[in-house]
């Protein structure tokens, strides 16, 4: 799971812990969701690129450089989306982000046993060197992603068998519901067997993928260059001949980039400019749905938050309507549920503990502390985002008694006192990279179980623990879902996190530019973009 | 004047600097909001001047404070010399050795966020200067025939440092405060700046520019007005300076 907390220009709180739950994200993130048209053998389930014109360089300004190309290791997402651009996964995510599509696999079959689950490959598909695709070059990369740091999202594979060179059979110690999903994390993308002979530090200066471009230059911390993989395995695509991936963290820079021609694509529009760049003839802002959630932690470590009537309070006193105008400029819409409705089994009827000042004062008098309590809202400094929602949050909390004091600090230094446990509330971000919310749930809510105390919060629910254990055990999709709505339910009522707004992944770019998508895992598909 | 403006606030604005109004967000100036509002609907003319009187406030009473520990410290070693004056030396060398700017965030990264952090990170630091204009001042005067005298009469050090040192050093070290205010409050406003200056919601001119930047191409007054009153806040305080200084040396 992702919880990307913005990286603004100032950016970055980042702590990385098992679930990579604090993951980087710049304000944004782009997107591109629909495979178009590909290979013969599947239906397209997006729009089809009927004009398509092929050639074309592409310059794509983000707002962070990848911390390195290496899948198994991506843990921001900069790396992760770069890296989907050069290797490719077993099953992807659809364009709704509430399902699996098959990729360089084109079918499974599950056993009776729900243990060992046989993966078909796609034929003809081939690695950037000419050199086709087969089962030893999925063993490899599995056993190789068991020994990254998101290995957990492979906790339940025992072994990998290679039956034929189009076939992979995963053994599970036990029924894996997730497992589909897991197929499709960034971390498990398909690598050739054994790097080819070579170590991992010569193998990514020039790396062999299935992905539509392959790398040509990297200058760090300036840009990424990568050109058209002449034997991608989907007919007629990559359209693009080379894509030039800038690193602009200033938001303004990128604007101006965008507005002067020398960008094509920008990540991270703000905001406060998407009005003004709506009417600027020659550029289209896109805002894709995201997975992204955003919600307020509060520690129960610390008493005042022990106690869920107080929780429940700072939930209802939350003006989220104030929040999505001024910070979003109405561009989101009030979260419920920690479940994004991008992800698969989010409930659309969880209990909303929202802006209800009767409720909040009422929830007060209920509690240990009616006559209100001092505490401190901490924050990365210059993040101007949170920075302008902790001020709502702190006039909103007075209301009902509660004294916030706004406290910002370097980001490491926050990582370390969320990681901690020595904050009282503090901003996060979740995102899902995956057709699963298993990458999620067991981090956010399942305590000690998923790595990281519940995002920090150390908010600990027996049933909601025994429910995630029963979700990742079942492979039946109807018997998950109500367990997610029940988890959803449940999280909602003990209110671990004031749940904020579901936001999008705001991109500009220029008209010329078609066919970019963005899914809400926000991996686009840049085979799929073409100029006209 | 804009010390002037800064404590007048409260009767030249009738608006708060930090309840929010959400529904009169990123208003543009009219006559209402001289300067517009920000995106929490505050007022910018009155966020302004209140974060002047804190920018001001806090450059003044740290300066202060550098001034009389510094001028202190500087008169106990340059009148006692020996071992005072050794670890007294060592400590400002200590605090010279590192760039300003680096001790000063240092410092208030470790301390956490925070006017006192401000105060004391500032204060920290800027006391050495004073204390190096003073010991050398003193090391020269001391010598002079009328502190011998006073000596001589078996006045008690403390009576020679007060009554005949001090007002003959003392010149110097208050010509450059003026230019040291300046810096102060550069130093504040960059703080605010980068996060790390006083906690939303007081107004402050860094954070406010901070605040304003993502509104550059939008809304260009919220970033450039605290900007320019730095400026000029900079400039008015260096010419008050230079006069100080010339009134000084014509006596």
């Amino acid at each position: 799971m992702t919880d990307r907390v913005n990286a603004y220009q100032s950016e970055v709180l980042n702590s990385v812990s098992r679930r990579s739950f604090l993951k980087t994200m710049a304000a944004g993130g782009a997107v591109v969701g629909g495979a178009t048209a590909f290979g013969s053998l599947l239906v397209d389930p997006f729009a089809g690129a009927s004009a398509a014109r092929r050639g074309g360089d592409l310059t794509f300004a983000r707002v962070a450089d990848p911390q390195t190309i290496d899948p198994s290791a991506a843990i921001d997402t900069e790396s992760i989306w770069t890296c989907l651009s050069l290797y490719e996964c077993l099953y992807n995510v659809t364009a709704d982000g509430h399902r699996t599509t098959p990729w360089l696999a084109v079918s499974y079959d599950i056993s009776q046993d729900q243990r060992a689950w046989t993966f078909h490959l796609r034929p003809g598909v081939k690695f950037s060197d000419g050199r086709p695709l087969d089962s030893t070059d999925v063993r490899f990369t599995l056993e190789r992603a068991l020994k990254g740091p998101n290995s957990y999202i492979l906790s339940a594979v025992n072994a990998i068998d290679t039956p034929n060179a189009s076939t992979v059979v995963i053994h599970t110690a036990h029924p894996w519901g997730p497992l589909l999903g897991d197929m499709s994390m960034y971390s498990n993308a398909i690598l050739p067997n054994n790097l080819r002979g070579a170590t991992a530090a010569q193998f990514f200066e020039h790396p062999i993928g299935t992905g539509p471009f392959i790398l040509e230059s990297w200058t760090k911390g300036q840009k990424l260059q990568m050109k058209r993989n002449p034997h991608y395995w989907q007919n007629g695509k990559p359209y693009l001949d080379s894509v030039t991936l800038l690193t602009v963290p200033d938001d303004n820079t990128r604007l101006l980039q965008l507005r002067g021609g020398q960008a094509d694509i920008m990540e991270g529009a703000p905001y406060s400019s998407i009005a003004a760049l709506k009417s600027t003839p020659g550029i289209d802002v896109n805002l894709f749905k995201s997975s992204a959630v955003s919600f307020i932690a509060m520690n129960e470590k610390k008493a005042h938050f022990a106690d869920v009537h107080v929780r429940r309070a700072i939930s209802y006193a939350i003006d989220r309507a104030t929040i999505i105008k001024d910070v979003l400029f109405g561009h989101g819409t009030p979260a419920a549920s920690f479940f994004s409705p991008a992800w698969p089994f989010y409930q659309a009827n969880t209990p909303k503990l929202w802006y209800d000042p009767a409720a909040a004062k009422h929830q007060m008098a209920m509690s240990k502390y009616p006559k209100g309590f001092k505490t401190t809202f901490a924050l990365a400094s210059g993040d101007n985002l949170n920075g302008t929602i902790a001020q709502i949050v702190q006039s909103n909390l007075s209301v009902i008694g509660i004294d916030v004091a706004i406290q910002s600090y370097d980001p490491s230094t926050l990582a370390t006192l969320q990681s901690s446990a020595h904050y009282d509330m503090s901003p996060g971000l979740m995102t899902l990279d995956i057709g699963d919310p298993d990458e999620n749930v067991p981090a956010a809510v399942a305590g000690a179980y998923g790595g990281i105390n519940s995002a920090y919060t150390s908010y600990n629910s027996a049933k909601v623990l025994q429910l995630t254990h029963q979700s990742e055990l079942t492979v039946a999709t109807a018997a998950r879902a109500k367990m997610y709505a029940r988890i959803q339910t449940i999280v909602a009522q003990d209110c671990p996190f004031a749940m904020l707004y579901y936001s999008p992944y705001p991109y500009a770019q220029q008209s010329k530019v078609h066919g970019f998508k963005v899914p809400p895992t926000g991996a686009y598909h840049l085979e799929d973009v073409w100029l006209s | 004047m804009i010390i002037g403006l800064a404590l007048a606030a409260p009767l030249i604005t009738s608006y708060s600097p930090t309840v929010l109004n959400p529904s009169q967000g990123l208003l543009a100036p009219s006559l209402h909001h001289l300067l517009g509002t920000d995106e929490l609907g505050r007022d910018v003319w009155t966020r302004l001047l209140y974060g002047a009187r804190v920018d001001l406030e806090i450059a003044f009473l740290a300066v202060l404070a550098s001034f009389v520990f510094g001028t202190a410290v500087g008169c106990v070693a340059g009148f006692f010399g020996g071992w005072a004056d050794v670890v007294a030396m060592r400590a400002v060398d200590v605090i010279l050795a590192f760039p300003f700017f680096v001790l000063v965030i240092a410092l208030v990264f470790i301390l956490g966020p925070g006017t006192k952090s401000i105060y004391i990170a500032i204060i920290a630091t800027d006391w050495v200067s004073y204390t190096w204009i003073i010991r050398k001042e003193i090391l020269s005067t001391k010598r002079l025939e009328f502190i011998l005298a006073a000596s001589a009469l078996g006045y008690r050090p403390l009576r020679i440092i007060i009554r005949h040192l001090i007002p003959n050093v003392i010149t110097q070290a208050i010509v450059y405060s003026m230019s040291d205010i300046v810096f102060t409050i550069l130093t504040i406003v960059t703080l605010g700046f980068l996060g790390l200056g006083v906690p939303p919601p007081t107004p402050e001119w860094g954070s406010m520019m901070s605040d304003g930047q993502q509104f550059i191409t939008s809304h260009w007054q919220l970033a450039t007005v605290p900007g320019i009153a730095v400026v000029i806040i900079g400039i008015g305080l260096s010419l008050f300076g230079d006069g100080i200084a010339d009134r000084l040396r014509v006596e």
